[in-house]
């Protein structure tokens, strides 16, 4: 290093701003050179006195007690702020209005009898119960038939509790609606329309039975808000008035002929219905015009259907109205939210839920919102729909908290509720090698880590290659070995070998923890090993930057070639300590990673790292939003964990967003083994995205289970849904996913069991394609004893991991039940599988 | 923690420092009380709605910087910090003599320090005075963290040179 260069340094040191390699660099120079010794002391002596200098008069400064005690009130404050972003001041008192509204409408359902008693009977009764539907249809039907904004549906399915709140914001939804007449571009086209609609309005209240003079015209102002004037007019004489109040007017009109009692709170509430109704109607009646109607329409109809002219007019209108509409009406009147976990059952969409309910034999409610995150679902439902409904809501939750019950045996689900099966592809054999070491110490390993999935996809299973495309699926059944009541299905897919682009250049980023806790053991001697063994396979197009996470982020080498000395230089600096500050080494390395991005190289972010790390929930979420970021850029990644006490869920997580896998070393044999005979599986893919879906046939098969996946799994919907993320297959890989079965009696050899479906992106041309495989009764072997090696080596492993898995539940079989049976394969079929004695090895130690 | 905790731990951990910084840069206590309980309240009001704050401490300095220069520019006065002459140091030193010389050599640094540019005093109050890496300082005052260096860099050296040719020592 040279003199000149050092003075910059020196500032930084004393900062406490150099990289490990750096401070080396620059101890080593200082103890070489005097001069440089002397000015980095000189400099050292006023750095220490001016920083005395200036924390000298440092007392213990604190806010006032005023000042403190308003912060806390501001705080205080602040669930009212938080309401004003969504609720702009322009609503708040429209939201009033809307419940005083509401508070009328009540009113007048219990007051109008009352009035009226005086008069006839008839007419009493059926105003009065028009009113009581007209109240529930606003209350109920305000949210189909306005269509408010998405964000308060879901708001009032997640939570019934709030329904109060959200029926009374709908209102000032319809309110705002009427609201717009006063001002805006937007506030006159509606206006404009309403006078259209309202034509053609008075043109069928003049033609109705109930047609009379009409009453005298209204101000546009909001409807409580003018009571006093109101209750002037209601018993006023009738006077001509222009057509564009008709609307109002019909009803008032309506009001005038029903009762001659002066009324105010019952007018002013129904006239506030009318105004609500009318605004409704509007819609309705326009797409009327076009003589079209909708679901959604029919159910406006059955709002503004509530107005007793409507009814009436309905009768002598030219466009009569569905006849049953006036039969449905007394029946429309339950909107009510269920929990239930929309994605287990593939509820994504409505058009499923519809579908669903209609294989239920339950009609299908015109009014869906669900809300698959908080997993609710809400319908507007007339009553008798609705108890169908909530009957079929009832199975699906005990069925819901059935699956959830792993004591007497692992829960199977039904076919007949859910017959598909979708998940994503999951390579990773992590779980697997942390439990071995785990076992090996003799410590039983955490249930919650354990992915039956990684168990069984870290065997070689041999499947054949595809001849001419990118996967080959291979599907074999036979009787499960250790509950031969019921059949084991595999499915084998296997990815097809790469021929000449897994050449392509590479662009390596390498983030190396270099955190305290990688001092521990051989991790730091394993992860640099990993680091050397990665260098030889790097091609001189090859490209390699590092980045270490140890206290702060450094970039030792920034996108170089291979060369000898790059990376023995970098190795030597590298040491572990500090806390690992992965976070910003994570988005260092991606960042590199951006900047060096070559096109149509394999663009790679590798993490080497034992896993603990600190990360704040915001900090998480920030990490895994930029990986995915970078995914669809086209940077994926591959994490080697090391150690195996670390945040294992975490690692999972970031490998399967970054398209990448995520592999457990725990050895210099694992390390060589991931470069040497993985290294095309896991730095080569052939295709993205990957998803399986099974379709069970519901008449053969009575329910069925999965076995792993847990993580993976994936909805219906999302199978054809080519922007939901899935897991990747390299070069050469395989996957297995198991599935136990339990058959219908009688079931006949020529009948399918099931289908599979492939779907994925082929990584050359990121093309989707998709692929099915049928499997039938009649391939299913007759016992299991006279399966493939492979099947029952990879029921084996699914068993060791379900009992590791579930150690509290029956019905699995023993590790010394799986060691005898295992050893009789092993001895026949795999004495020379490395793997497969292992395994023995671990099942025999697990016992 | 309840929210109110952690507000009283944030406001415990923190406010001493910024009302020292704050107080620097306004040369008044009480509004360097305003500045900083602003602060807070700011603080409060962008987790409440959800705003990510990575690193509050920064955050809070940054807030009080930018609120304080506000504060300043709508007084006309030129915005930037300035060193107080640091008053009796003779109590932190057992030997007299040396406590004279420290003193003298401190006048001497306050001089120089004052002498420097605005930013670059900013930059050596809150490395020297509240220890804040270089990318909390380049966060701070909107600087790259490679320039907050540099001009630390320079600051430093020529504190040294100022006082290496008044003093040689």
């Amino acid at each position: 290093m040279k003199c000149s260069k050092t003075s910059r340094l020196m500032t930084d040191m004393l900062a406490g701003e150099l990289s490990a390699i750096q401070a080396k660099q620059l101890e080593e120079h200082l103890a070489a050179c005097e001069n440089c010794r002397k000015e980095f002391d000189e400099l050292r002596e006023i750095w220490n006195f001016t920083g005395d200098a200036l924390r000298r008069n440092h007392q213990d400064l604190k806010l006032s007690d005023a000042h403190r005690r308003e912060i806390f009130e501001a705080a205080a404050d602040l669930p009212k702020l938080k309401l004003s972003p969504k609720m702009p001041s322009r609503f708040r008192w429209l939201e009033l209005v809307a419940s005083l509204i509401i508070g009328f409408g009540v009113l007048s359902i219990f007051l109008l009898p009352a009035l009226n008693s005086a008069r006839e009977k008839g007419r009493k009764i059926s105003a009065t119960s028009n009113l009581k539907e007209l109240g529930i249809g606003a209350a109920n039907g305000a949210l189909p038939a306005l269509g408010a904004p998405p964000e308060s549906e879901t708001d009032s399915s997640a939570a019934p509790a709030a329904a109060p709140e959200s029926e009374s914001s709908d209102l000032t939804e319809v309110n705002a609606g009427k609201d717009a007449d006063k001002g805006g571009a937007a506030g006159k086209l509606a206006a404009e329309k309403r006078k259209d609609v309202a034509d053609v309005y008075l043109r069928r209240a003049a033609a109705g039975p109930t047609g009379g003079p009409a009453l005298q015209t209204l101000e546009e102002k909001p409807a409580v808000r003018d009571e006093k004037s109101f209750a002037a007019l209601a018993p006023t004489p009738p006077l001509p008035q222009p057509p564009v109040k008709a609307a109002k007017v019909a009803f008032m009109k309506y009001k005038a002929n029903q009762s001659s009692t002066p009324a105010a709170a019952p007018a002013a509430s129904s006239y506030a219905y009318g105004v609500a109704t009318i605004d409704k109607m509007d819609k309705a009646e326009v797409k009327q015009e076009g003589l079209k109607f909708s679901e959604e329409q029919a159910s406006n109809v059955l709002i503004w259907k509530g107005v007793p002219e409507a009814k009436s007019l309905a009768a002598s209108d030219a466009l009569d109205r569905p006849a049953e509409s006036s039969k449905k009406k007394e029946e429309f009147a339950a909107s009510e939210t269920f929990k239930v976990n929309l994605k287990l059952w593939n509820l994504t969409t409505v058009e499923d839920v519809r579908d669903f309910l209609k294989s239920r034999n339950c009609p299908a409610p015109a009014k869906i919102l669900i809300d698959t995150d908080a997993g609710a679902i809400r319908f507007d439902a007339p009553y008798n729909v609705m108890t169908r409904i909530k009957g079929i809501i009832e199975t699906l939750n005990s069925e819901e908290r059935r699956l959830k019950d792993f004591k007497d045996g692992l829960p199977f689900t039904k076919t007949e509720s859910k017959p598909f099966s979708t998940f994503s592809i999951d390579t990773d054999t992590a779980s697997y090698l942390t439990a071995k070491k785990n076992i090996k110490r003799g410590i039983r390993p955490d249930p919650s880590k354990i992915r039956a999935e990684d168990f069984i996809n870290y065997f070689d299973y041999h499947y054949r290659s595809p001849e001419n495309s990118v996967f080959a699926v291979n599907m074999e059944s036979a009787p499960a070995p250790f509950r031969p009541q019921n059949t084991l299905l595999r499915i084998g897919v296997q990815g097809k070998r790469l021929g000449p682009n897994i050449n392509s250049a590479s662009v390596y980023t390498v983030l190396l923890d270099t955190s305290g806790s990688m001092a521990y053991g051989e991790r730091m001697e394993l992860a640099v090993n990993a680091l050397k063994l990665l260098s030889t396979k790097m091609t001189p197009y090859d490209r390699l930057s590092l980045v270490t996470c140890g206290g702060s982020a450094n970039v030792l080498i920034n996108n170089q070639m291979k060369t000898k000395n790059t990376l023995d230089m970098a190795v030597k600096a590298i040491e572990a300590g500090g806390v690992s500050d992965f976070y910003n080494g994570l988005r260092k390395a991606y960042q590199l990673a951006a900047v060096n991005y070559r096109a149509g190289a394999w663009n790679r972010v590798v993490i080497i790292t034992d896993g603990i790390v600190k990360l704040e929930p915001e900090a998480r979420a920030g990490i895994i939003g930029s990986i995915e970021k970078n995914r669809i850029n086209g940077i994926s990644n591959i994490v080697i964990g090391l150690g195996g006490d670390g945040d294992d869920k975490l690692l999972e997580e970031i490998a399967a967003t970054g398209d990448g896998s995520y592999v457990f070393v725990d050895s210099e044999n694992d390390v060589k083994e991931l470069f040497a005979a993985n290294f095309e599986a896991r730095f080569r893919e052939i295709a993205r995205d990957v998803k399986i879906q099974v379709e069970f046939n519901p008449g053969n098969v009575a329910e069925y289970r999965q076995i792993g996946y847990e993580n993976r799994q994936l909805s219906k919907a999302d199978f054809r849904n080519d922007r939901v993320d899935a897991g990747e297959v390299g070069s050469g890989q395989s996957v297995t996913a198991l599935y136990e079965l339990r058959l219908k009696p009688g079931v006949k050899p020529d009948a399918t069991i099931a289908t599979t479906r492939i779907r994925y992106k082929n990584a050359e041309d990121m093309r989707v394609e998709e692929k099915s495989f049928v499997i039938d009764a009649g391939n299913i072997g007759r016992n299991f004893e006279t399966a493939s090696p492979g099947f029952k080596l990879a029921s084996f492993a699914a068993e060791f991991a379900e009992g590791l898995e579930y150690p509290e539940t029956q019905n699995i079989a023993t590790p010394s039940g799986i060691a005898v049976k295992l050893r009789q394969l092993y001895i026949s079929n795999y004495s020379k599988d490395e793997k497969v004695r292992e395994l023995l090895d671990l099942v025999s130690r697990a016992r | 923690m309840s929210p109110e905790e952690a507000l009283k731990n944030l406001m415990e951990e923190n406010e001493s420092a910024l009302l020292g910084f704050a107080g620097r840069m306004l040369r008044d206590a009480s509004t360097a009380q305003d500045a900083v309980q602003m602060a807070f309240i700011k603080y409060n009001r962008q987790t409440y709605t959800g705003g990510e704050i990575r690193n509050p401490r920064a955050w809070l300095f940054k807030t009080v910087r930018n609120d304080c220069l506000n504060l300043l520019r709508a007084k006309k006065i030129k915005a930037e910090i300035t060193i107080d002459d640091g008053g009796n140091f003779t109590a932190h030193h057992d030997r007299p003599d040396q406590g004279i010389m420290n003193h003298e050599k401190n006048q001497l640094l306050t001089a120089a320090i004052n002498g420097l540019k605005p930013r670059a005093r900013e930059i050596l109050v809150l490395k020297l005075e509240h220890g804040k890496s270089y990318r909390e300082i380049a966060e701070i005052m909107d600087l790259s963290v490679g320039n907050v260096g540099f001009i630390l860099h320079s600051a430093v050296n020529e504190l040294k040179n100022h006082i290496t040719k008044e003093l040689s020592i």
